[in-house]
């Protein structure tokens, strides 16, 4: 044990230089990597009075559409083995009521928020972003192509790459605020879909939304769910998720946000070396709403430990592990 | 002394802690576990209705979600602060939570509790539903307050009397009926058939009667017509299904009936949210049939 190197480097040199965590994420710059993900932290409102939100790049709003929505029969969510599936149905408030009792609780959190919208229509997702555009509050806007709970402007419906491109194309002509889509996993060439996206002028994709999945009652003989289906999130998905940030952050130059079982530093810097300028952290703060807000302090503290200056450094920056050399 | 203000954001509604196990083991003879749990002196006492979201510490890596569960027991002793919970395995979660020997994260107290009555309490529980109702007669039993305790389960090895679970006697002037469906212990039949016995009858027709209850969806259906039926409240506390017990997750969803005004600040005019908008709310608010 070497107690004076050890002594000696904590003492010769100032303390290290601060690890930096800052991204840009198209225009969007924000201190920190750490997103919450859409349905899975309200509105931003509901723990800004008890938790400090300062360390998050940002909230992802629960997705909002132009009329309000009960959501779908109970029951909703069943857990799987590592995963969770949910079968909400974009309960929200509503544009009106998001407008006059939302937003102005949301401008005064000290992270930025980006607003989740979803539509069943292209028209019906210009009248959001047009109504939004007039009103102060929202650093970007992140398009919900991909819930597939719902049977009206769910996955199925977007998982065309025209109507895709187009839909992007009508709403960058519209917003001056960023937009990113939102994409599905369930897709045959996730390359062609973000390409398309790209093509229609998104700033930014999020990746991935949650795997189709179901569970079933052998007792009962019937769906855990209220739905047949539900999505799959959790670390279940991980593995999955990591291989469509590879795929897509090779097939567009736009930036990517990485989500799937996100719940350590460490994986969140898997996400950033497989393509991911950014992340999002999802089910995880079903058990622990505090969670996400501590990872940013963790993330810093593992690229220090791992000789990181910045995160942006790690950026795509995987390779194929040495031979005869296992990777960690 | 630094003149920097006190910052960062102010106490939670919820805390996080860890809870000590005493015990965590199956009740002698019974299909349900009873855990004693040592939180903080601090850690705001649970009301009976209230509930907790558990999971074991440390956490088996497979398990996401928490469990919401109901507190039984609430008591102080030599400055320590206990709590006593009643659930039986039924998932992978209660699983998990039955093998924990050290230590359960507790995130709470949460939801609505059981409001006050002015007259007569009538207690009516149905399984280990009977956890929150024991703790609610333990708070009538500290004000002197006594209570009419029907407690019911289909066999003698669901049904757990407050006694079982160390719970302190009824306040002088209290009534207690057991049944079971199967006749193997206390009255045989179903429990809300000891609203027949002559003392319950007249205590139910008393001026500010309530009903509290807790178990299957079924039993509180009835309850709910019980008491409409002699022109009382019922107050019941709901199950479902839950990823996160802070209304974040929307998941435990419960139709509501269709015709009762929606509550200002309620989240959803179709469902009742258990976890915010309950688990305690009036049986006159769920649409039981949907619910079912």
């Amino acid at each position: 044990m070497s107690q004076d190197a050890a002594g000696n480097a904590a003492g010769a040199g100032a303390a290290p230089p601060p690890v930096d965590l800052s991204v840009a994420i198209g225009a969007l710059c924000v201190p920190s990597p750490i997103f919450v993900a859409s349905g899975t932290f309200g509105y931003g409102d509901e723990f800004a009075d008890w938790l400090d939100l300062a360390p998050l790049g940002g909230i992802v709003t629960k997705t909002v559409t132009v009329e309000p929505r009960v959501g779908n029969p109970p029951q909703r969510t069943a857990e799987t083995a590592s995963g969770m599936l949910n079968s909400i149905g974009l309960e929200n408030v509503g544009l009106a009521a998001f407008r006059s009792r939302k937003l102005p609780r949301l401008r005064e959190l000290p992270c930025a928020v980006v607003v989740s919208l979803g539509g069943e229509t292209p028209e019906e997702l210009e009248r959001l972003v047009a109504a939004l555009e007039e009103e102060e509050g929202p650093a970007a806007y992140e398009i919900n192509f991909s819930c597939p709970n719902v049977k009206a402007g769910g996955a199925r419906y977007w998982a065309d790459p025209a109507l895709l491109e187009s839909t992007c194309a009508r709403l960058k002509r519209c917003a001056r605020r960023p937009v990113w889509a939102k994409l599905s996993p369930n897709v045959t060439d996730p390359g062609l879909m973000a390409r398309a996206a790209e093509a229609g002028g998104a700033d930014a994709l999020t990746l991935v939304n949650t795997f189709v999945g179901t569970a079933v009652s052998v007792a009962t003989r019937s769906f855990r769910l209220g739905r047949p289906t539900g999505g799959l999130s959790g670390p279940a998905i991980k593995p999955l998720a990591l291989a469509q940030v590879y795929e897509v952050s090779g097939a567009v130059k736009i930036p990517v946000i990485g989500i799937g079982g996100i719940r350590t530093a460490d994986d969140v810097l898997e996400f950033v070396l497989v393509g991911a300028t950014a992340v999002q952290v999802g089910t995880a703060n079903f058990g622990d709403p505090a969670r996400a807000p501590r990872l940013a302090g963790e993330v810093a503290a593992r690229c220090r430990e791992l000789g990181v200056r910045a995160v942006g450094d790690l950026v795509r920056a995987v390779g194929t592990a040495p031979e005869g050399q296992h990777a960690g | 002394m630094s003149a920097t203000p006190q910052t960062g954001p102010p106490a939670a509604p919820w805390r996080e802690v860890t809870a000590r196990l005493l015990r965590n083991d199956p009740l002698s003879g019974k299909r349900h576990q009873y855990a004693v749990a040592e939180v903080p002196a601090d850690f705001p006492t649970p009301r009976a209705g209230q509930f907790v979201m558990v999971s074991p510490e440390p956490c088996p890596p497979g398990l996401l979600l928490r469990r919401p569960m109901s507190v039984a027991r609430a008591w102080r002793e030599g400055g320590r602060q206990y709590l006593g919970f009643l659930y039986t395995v039924v998932g992978a979660g209660t699983h998990e939570l039955a093998r924990a020997r050290a230590a359960w994260s507790l995130l709470g107290p949460m939801g609505r509790p059981y409001p006050d009555a002015a007259g007569p309490r009538l207690l009516v529980a149905g399984g280990r539903g009977v956890a929150p109702l024991v703790l609610l007669a333990e708070e009538c039993a500290a004000r002197g307050e006594p209570v009419i305790f029907l407690n019911g389960a289909r066999t003698a090895a669901e049904l757990v009397s407050p006694e079982e679970i160390g719970a302190p006697s009824l306040a002088a002037g209290s009534i207690a009926l057991e049944a079971t469906e199967d006749g193997s212990r206390g009255r045989p039949g179903r429990v809300l058939e000891l609203l027949e016995a002559p003392l319950v009858r007249n205590a139910v027709e008393r001026p500010g009667a309530a009903f509290y209850s807790c178990g299957p969806h079924g039993l509180l259906a009835a309850v709910g017509e019980a008491a409409r039926a002699a022109g009382a409240p019922a107050w019941v506390a709901l199950e479902a299904h839950m990823a996160c017990g802070t209304g974040i997750c929307r998941s435990c969803v419960v139709p509501r009936a269709s015709g009762v005004a929606v509550a200002a600040g309620a989240s959803n005019p179709a469902y009742v949210l258990a976890c915010l908008d309950g688990p305690v709310v009036e049986a006159a608010s769920v649409d039981w049939e949907r619910a079912l």
